[in-house]
């Protein structure tokens, strides 16, 4: 296992040679999708036409074509997908439990209950992303406070997690029914998660939430990496344990809220991020970096796969990361059930 | 100079249930001590209370003079080390990360890896001996290995004070007088304070300085090993009829069960 040195008088890092080969490559494979979902697709889009749209001297379609509907759509999945993967990160490794991720113990849920409760009642789309953070916060307040057992108890968590996640789809469906069948289709649609005619709301959504949470996220890993030890190391190590543990779930539920204000729920990419880039770096968690990086390829790519697979239809992008998570889960609870830790 | 660790009035009770009722006691500093007594007497309670992980329900623990859960907890973790029983690591975890974790107290978000950082964890895997199985994963470790591989993390640490709950259990005898040897030699060489739970007597009367006795939540007794280990005071703590009888080797007490 080969390690790099890095020193200075400001900064000192460990860093395995592993992961910054893992890191490299899976931000190559991002841009490549990137660069995919620009130029390809069913109206492509050559490097000169993208370099003559920067530069305002193109046609009208091929202007609106990139400009009003790639860009933003990319860069929306982009960002959700960055947003999720750290999200999905944070929790599983502060509470060692790859079922414990925001979209299976009821976060997820949580903001997009509370954003379609802003839709549905208020009837404006303005209050969308506080609906989602107060939503996503109410949920993790219920979820842990449910499950405290002198303190925060992981395996309960994600029981109860799982509990108010059904019963949060439930008050999604009664909330749904007081819409007419246009809206309800709409609405419908985001509450899977779709990338479909995001916007530069969208993209300032995610992209504000990401540069105010994700430089406190990774900032925080140092913290984030020891209050995953067991309690009593965390604490002799001088770690502020609860203090932490708050940061990690306030971080998170943020990340979430941003992210399903964005683009929806877009299941198990938050779920899944986090095991992936584990496996891929071979090493203890947390790998923010890495598992952001997965949860963006693996949105950019459900978001290339929805436009191209089937012909005419549009169907939204989260029916094809639950496509991609769920074996992974079925997976997980394998793993899980065999070393008996469910 | 080293740190003073002392307690007033402990008390702890979990729910309804007393461990520990107006435990007073002082750490001699420089010195080992054994913490002994039957199960379930209180004795990791008291160490937890000590290494200030577990807030006690009354009274209070002191480090040089200051109510300990009034310092800054980094603060303190540059002072004191403590290796709780049977801790477990996420997964993934390779020796060398655990006893980096140690380093903890010393570091911040930008400096992770200092030289003196790169000192003292090789030389924390050296005095466990596992330094040529740094990079193994502790999934893969032997009971024996995984107990060094905690105790290098706390020698990690680098602390003055030193709290271990049953360093040499999952340990077979060599191992278990190697771990006794290296902290008598810490204390030795650097002045180290060490207090540790021990169940085998006669190793605590070997390897320690200092005797202390639970019982019923409280200190039945405490002293040096010659005043603590006598055949009426055994049958007080455990409730076992025992001889006691000069070790061959070093004239310290040892206990014969009968």
């Amino acid at each position: 296992m080969t390690m790099l040195t890095l020193r200075s008088p400001v900064f000192s890092f460990r860093l395995p040679l592993r992961r910054v080969v893992v890191n490299a490559l899976l931000a190559a494979l991002a841009a490549l999708l990137i660069v995919a979902g620009l130029f390809g697709g069913s109206y492509p889009v050559s490097f000169a036409d993208f370099m003559a749209v920067l530069n305002g001297t193109t046609d009208a379609v091929t202007e609106m074509v990139v400009l009003d509907y790639r860009l933003p759509r990319i860069l929306t999945a982009l960002g959700v997908g960055l947003a999720f993967g750290l999200a999905g990160e944070m929790i599983q490794t502060l509470l060692r439990n790859p079922l414990a991720s925001p979209d299976i113990i009821g976060f997820t849920a949580g903001a997009g209950t509370g954003a379609l409760f802003t839709v549905a009642i208020l009837g404006t789309t303005a209050f969308v992303v506080p609906g989602a953070m107060f939503g996503g916060l109410g949920a993790a307040l219920i979820v842990i406070g449910l499950s405290w057992r002198r303190g925060i108890a992981p395996g309960q968590i994600v029981l109860i997690g799982i509990g108010i996640t059904l019963t949060l789809g439930v008050i999604g469906d009664l909330l749904m029914t007081r819409l007419d069948a246009t809206s309800a289709y709409e609405l419908m649609k985001w509450l899977v998660g779709s990338l479909h005619s995001r916007s530069y709301a969208d993209v300032q959504i995610i992209w504000l939430g990401l540069l105010i949470l994700a430089p406190v996220a990774f900032w925080h890993q140092f913290i984030l990496a020891r209050a995953s030890l067991d309690e009593p190391v965390a604490l002799g190590l001088g770690i502020a344990l609860n203090r932490s543990r708050m940061v990690t779930l306030g971080l998170a539920v943020g990340l979430v809220a941003v992210a399903v204000s964005a683009a929806g729920p877009l299941p198990f990419v938050a779920f899944v991020s986090g095991p992936i880039a584990h496996g891929l770096n071979r090493a203890s968690r947390p790998t923010l970096l890495s598992a952001a990086l997965v949860g963006a390829i693996i949105t950019l790519f459900a978001d290339m796969v929805s436009q191209t697979a089937l012909s005419g239809m549009s169907l939204p992008a989260g029916v094809f990361t639950a496509l991609i998570g769920a074996p992974v889960l079925i997976w997980v609870l394998i793993i899980q059930s065999r070393k008996n830790r469910l | 100079m080293t740190a003073h660790l002392t307690c007033e009035n402990l008390c702890l009770s979990y729910g309804k249930t007393p461990v520990l009722t107006d435990v007073n006691l002082d750490l001699v500093p420089g010195q080992i001590t054994a913490i002994v007594g039957p199960n379930g007497c209180g004795k990791s309670s008291l160490l937890r209370c000590l290494s200030r992980v577990q807030s006690p329900t009354k009274g209070q623990v002191l480090l040089d003079g200051e109510p300990i859960h009034k310092q800054n907890t980094k603060q303190v973790a540059r002072k004191i080390a403590f290796m709780p029983q049977s801790a477990t690591a996420p997964t993934g975890m390779r020796i060398m990360d655990l006893v980096l974790r140690g380093r903890t107290p010393h570091q911040s978000p930008l400096q992770q890896w200092t030289s003196e950082d790169q000192r003292i964890v090789e030389r924390a895997l050296d005095q466990v001996g596992l330094t040529h199985r740094a990079h193994e994963l502790l999934e893969d470790l032997s009971g024996g290995q995984l107990q060094r591989a905690w105790i290098a993390m706390v020698l990690a640490q680098d602390t003055e004070i030193l709290l271990l709950d049953e360093p040499t259990t999952f340990l077979d005898l060599a191992h278990q007088q190697d771990i006794l040897k290296l902290v008598r030699e810490l204390q030795a060489d650097r002045g180290l304070t060490v207090a540790m739970v021990l169940h085998d007597i006669n190793l605590a009367s070997r390897f320690t300085d200092n005797i202390i006795a639970l019982r019923d939540q409280n200190v039945l007794c405490s002293g040096v090993p010659q005043d603590v280990i006598t055949e009426p005071n055994i049958q007080d703590i455990y409730g076992l009829a025992c001889s006691v009888i000069a070790d061959p080797h070093h004239g310290l007490p040892h206990i014969i069960l009968k």
